[in-house]
């Protein structure tokens, strides 16, 4: 009893550990301007204004719109396209479609800054540079390579006599796709939301490049571009790192049962 | 005909995803490798001219490049085998289920989903000489001068893998952990009952079975390592004296500062083709195909 | 339990599935600025301009000039954007190379402004300067030409020296170092008492090759070699070069500055070191950051400043210095002659009041009243008239002095691998 009680403190001690420099950066975000430098972590002179104000300062309320708007259609998008790619690579062997595949798979091993300049180019001549859609399409195609693995290597492991009986029962693909496979399917697309949220919520290079006005900025560019060259309130600063986070913990944590049930079926497949 | 029918569907499901790759992620591939073979500022479209092999030379004879290639292998190396091991460690701990581990898990997990922007400017304020790190280790007696984490040439670029490590460990556990639930108890208690130690079940029941596991957990790793760009942007930008340079920081500095973009696509084909090789490494190894 | 869980997920999804459609019906911006603007204004000229001095009192230059002009011209909306320094090479290219370039934009001085001046992408600025521009002086027009042409707009002159603590000076007995070697002593003087000598921080580059650039100023007293070095007439091994080189691993070695240089960026760590009192000396200090500077020592201490010091002393001290902001105007843009109308404004009488009101250091002759200026701004226009110059256009030789000085603060390069790094990129 003892030995279980000891071992779950350590357990917890590690985890707060662990846990220490994001810690430190909320007793950062709760300091007074002068604080900065000279105390190490929590002092008595709070500062919960301080979000207020970096949410002013740093117009917060358009990033947080932006990085949104950005990462909430691409992911959705991409779940609609991956799921459908994944399932045909998976079950239905087309000629070529093996080699598709492998094509796709090969997307994530392209660098970002390897394509900027290429894309920025096709973007120009869509007449997208500066406009969302060109990084939503740009996170679109860097998210299928991951998005189509892991729903194919789930969508493998749906027992066959399923799909086989479905299709006895006169069920067209597009109808086995909707009534039996997705409604099984929740895990994988819980991991694949929050592998490609992740990945657009956060990402800066190309949002960089391909918006030029500050008020298209997603989240990652806006707080770069305050850290820049001069010196910043740090302490503002470090309430921006807080609330930008809190959004893509929010989902992880309300959808993380499902999340481990997709990469347990499917994604470790290998 | 039914194959005939499911093929035609199956392609009509697969279309948008070809198309969307094909559109924004093959042309600018290819555009790159075309740059290779060419000699461009980056500037002015009507300006490029080719150059047959002469940035592959110029790659080839480049010290900083090899430096970079050199700091990238190290990372890749470092990286994934300490990943893998914190991670299946921790899956193992998270495994047992007892009170505690699922605010381990998540803990372990968040930074995960932090940007590594945001990881960078969080470490490197630490790790300053007169930041908190600092601070604590003069505090406790155990440095008399501050640790340079980031501004000594022979650190700079094993402080920023540990960053690397920290913010990652999480994605590798849970994998391993998702793994771990496939691991048929059956084989475990019969091995238990056979006297073997945990140690031993370890060794040769659980990481056999969870080999596909591991072989997939590493190459996401290896191929993530080959491409790193934004942890050390931030936190060295490559520096000092191009002592953490990487290749894709190389890259960024070759094709936005010295205007140089065939030269910047020799390196990206390069980093390509190291995770190609990791790829297909894997794949004889395991005899798999994903 | 497990239904209000999903009742949450799904309705959480809907609502950002609704809310994130909305914005982009709005999607690009230049429809939201004709949207706001309303419909009864006509189309206002858009004049986009960019700098990256986002701090201190430039900004404070720049709304000034975009107030004096908006009000002379109702018709035109100017609008600033402020990029941090780090991605603004970035930014600049993609948006060159796309034609999307802002009307008026900064450039960087050395190593870019070359590459930039012979893209093709800027406007050849020659012609227009002698019509309704201020006379700029000599020197100036001479950092601003590549190619026989010029290429910018000088805004303001800078001068960069070393800003010392006078309180800390006066309570440990110290005076301004008149030779490198009362530098020294000055530092183990203040390391005795706990104190660091020359906040400095070269992670972002720039700051360590200007103090290379700050020793060839004394050991170059023709003051010639670096340029002829720069246009490659000379090699970079020459001994003026390496003996700077050599001065300034001797004061790496000897302690003069700071740990940790090439882990703090020049207006940071650095910056912080200094006013927190725990450096006694910050490099380089000049106008463009005097105002942020004195804004955070907030009255605690007083501070001057000095150049860095001869090696012989009574010879005469030299800061480097050189155009501070210069602006550029895109070759493909739109409203080329109101932006070039913009600059007058920036470089006119006017607007020299407002820069020298901000202790700036116009690049034209300036004829107001010198009656109310700081000591602070009477040194730096001191210094202004001795400043040497600090700029390197070869983009591969600039790059290579600012890695190498990282190399040299962090004691992993010698003088003689310095400079042999310098000479072997200029070759190429």
């Amino acid at each position: 009893m003892i030995r279980r009680f000891v071992r779950s403190v350590a357990i917890y001690l590690f985890g707060i550990l662990f846990l220490v420099p994001i810690i430190w950066v909320f007793s950062l975000s709760i300091r007074s301007k002068k604080d900065v430098f000279r105390t190490m972590f929590f002092t008595r002179d709070i500062h919960f204004e301080n979000y207020i104000i970096a949410w002013n300062t740093f117009n917060f309320g358009k990033l947080f719109l932006n990085s949104i708007t950005v990462t909430c259609i691409s992911v959705i998008v991409t779940l609609i396209i991956s799921s459908l790619a994944g399932y045909a690579f998976s079950r239905i062997k087309y000629r070529g479609s093996d080699f598709f595949f492998y094509v796709i798979l090969l997307g994530i091993m392209i660098p970002p800054a390897a394509v900027i300049i290429p894309l920025f180019l096709i973007m120009k001549s869509f007449g997208l540079y500066n406009h969302h859609l060109s990084l939503i399409l740009s996170y679109i195609a860097f998210g299928l390579p991951i998005a189509v693995l892991i729903f194919r290597g789930f969508f493998l492991s749906i027992p066959d006599e399923l799909i086989e009986a479905a299709r006895i029962d006169g069920s067209s693909e597009v109808g086995t796709f909707f009534r039996i496979v997705i409604p099984l399917s929740r895990p994988s697309f819980a991991t694949v939301t929050i592998f490609l949220f992740m990945q657009n919520w956060n990402e800066f290079i190309l949002a960089l490049i391909l918006l030029k006005d500050k008020i298209l900025y997603t989240l990652p560019v806006g707080m770069a571009n305050f850290v820049g060259q001069w010196d910043s309130p740090w302490q503002l600063v470090a309430a921006g790192v807080i609330i930008s986070a809190i959004p893509i913990f929010v989902i992880y944590l309300l959808i993380q049962d499902q999340f481990v049930k997709g990469l347990t079926a499917g994604a470790v497949k290998g | 005909m039914l194959s005939k029918r499911l093929g035609k569907i199956g392609f009509i499901f697969s279309l948008p995803a070809i198309l969307f790759f094909v559109l924004f992620i093959s042309i600018p591939v290819f555009f790159t490798i075309f740059l290779s073979f060419a000699g461009w500022k980056g500037f002015d479209l009507s300006q490029i001219r080719l150059v047959g092999f002469q940035n592959y030379r110029d790659v080839i004879y480049d010290k900083i490049f090899w430096m970079s290639f050199f700091h990238t292998v190290i990372f890749v190396m470092l990286t994934t085998v300490f990943l893998n091991l914190f991670g299946f460690i921790g899956a193992m701990i998270i495994d047992t289920r007892i009170q505690g581990t699922r605010f381990l898990k998540n803990a372990i997990f968040l930074p995960v989903l932090l940007s590594p922007i945001i990881i960078g400017i969080m470490w490197s304020r630490m790790l300053d000489a007169f930041g908190i790190v600092n601070k604590f280790l003069q505090a406790m007696h155990a440095t008399k001068l501050p640790i340079l984490f980031l501004g000594s040439p022979d650190l700079a670029l094993y402080t920023i893998i540990i960053a690397t490590i920290w913010q990652f460990t999480g994605y590798d556990m849970l994998l391993y952990y998702a793994g771990l639930q496939g691991v048929p108890n059956e084989l475990v208690e019969a091995a238990k009952i056979d006297g073997a130690s945990g140690f031993k079940i370890v060794m040769n029941v659980i990481i056999p079975v969870l080999s596909p596991v591991v072989t997939i957990t590493m190459l996401l790793n290896i191929i993530g390592g080959f491409k790193i760009f934004d942890i050390v942007y931030v936190m060295t930008a490559g520096g000092p004296n191009h002592h953490s340079e990487v290749l894709a920081t190389y890259l960024f500095m070759q094709a936005f500062r010295f205007n140089n973009m065939g030269f910047a696509s020799v390196i990206a084909i390069v980093i390509v083709f190291l995770s190609l090789a990791a790829s297909l490494i894997r794949m004889k190894i395991t005899r798999q195909e994903v | 339990m497990m239904k209000k869980k999903n009742i949450i997920i799904a309705s959480i999804t809907i609502i950002l599935f609704l809310f994130s459609f909305l914005p982009l019906l709005a999607g690009g911006s230049k429809e939201e600025a004709t949207e706001k603007k309303g419909s009864a204004e006509q189309k206002k000229i858009v004049i986009e301009f960019w700098s990256w001095n986002n701090e201190g009192s430039y900004p404070i230059v720049h709304e000034d000039a975009e107030k004096r002009f908006e009000a002379d011209h109702p018709n035109v909306d100017v609008k600033r954007d402020y990029i941090s320094y780090s991605e603004y090479l970035v930014k600049v290219k993609a948006v060159l190379a796309g034609e999307e370039a802002p009307d008026v934009f900064q450039i960087p001085w050395a190593g870019e402004y070359t590459e930039l001046a012979r893209s093709g992408k800027l406007l050849p600025m020659t012609e227009y300067l002698q019509k309704g521009f201020p006379k700029f002086f000599e020197n100036v027009m001479n950092a601003i030409s590549v190619d026989r042409e010029a290429w910018a707009v000088p805004l303001d002159l800078n001068t960069l020296q070393i800003a010392y603590n006078k309180d800390m000076f006066r309570e440990y007995g110290l005076s301004v170092p008149e030779s490198m070697d009362d530098l020294i002593d000055i530092t183990k003087k203040l390391a005795d008492n706990g104190k660091f000598g020359i906040a400095i921080g070269t992670k972002d580059l720039w700051a360590g090759a200007d103090v290379f650039f700050a020793q060839i100023a004394y050991t170059d007293p023709t003051h010639t070699k670096m340029a002829i070095a720069d246009a490659g007439k000379i090699s970079w091994d020459s001994p003026e070069f390496v003996q700077a080189a050599r001065n300034c691993v001797k004061m790496v070695k000897e302690g003069v500055f700071a740990p940790g240089a090439n882990s703090m960026e020049a207006f940071v760590g650095a910056k912080n070191l200094f006013v927190q009192q725990q450096a006694a000396m910050f490099y380089p200090v000049g106008n463009f950051v005097t105002g942020g500077l004195t804004a955070d020592i907030d009255k605690s201490f007083e501070y001057s400043l000095f150049p860095f010091p001869p090696m012989k002393k009574g010879d005469e001290m030299l800061p480097t210095g050189g155009v501070a902001e210069m602006f550029v105007v895109a070759k493909e843009g739109k409203n080329i002659d109101t932006a070039i109308d913009f600059l007058r404004y920036m470089t006119n009488d006017d607007g020299k009041e407002v820069l020298v009101a901000n202790d700036f250091i116009p690049s034209s002759e300036y004829t107001g009243s010198t009656a109310n200026l700081s000591d602070l701004y009477k040194n730096m226009l001191d210094a202004q008239s001795k400043a040497q110059s600090r700029v390197v256009y070869n983009t591969r030789v600039y790059t290579a002095a600012m890695n190498g000085m990282q190399g040299i603060f962090g004691g992993d390069l010698t003088a003689a691998e310095f400079i042999d790094s310098l000479v072997a990129v200029a070759k190429q």
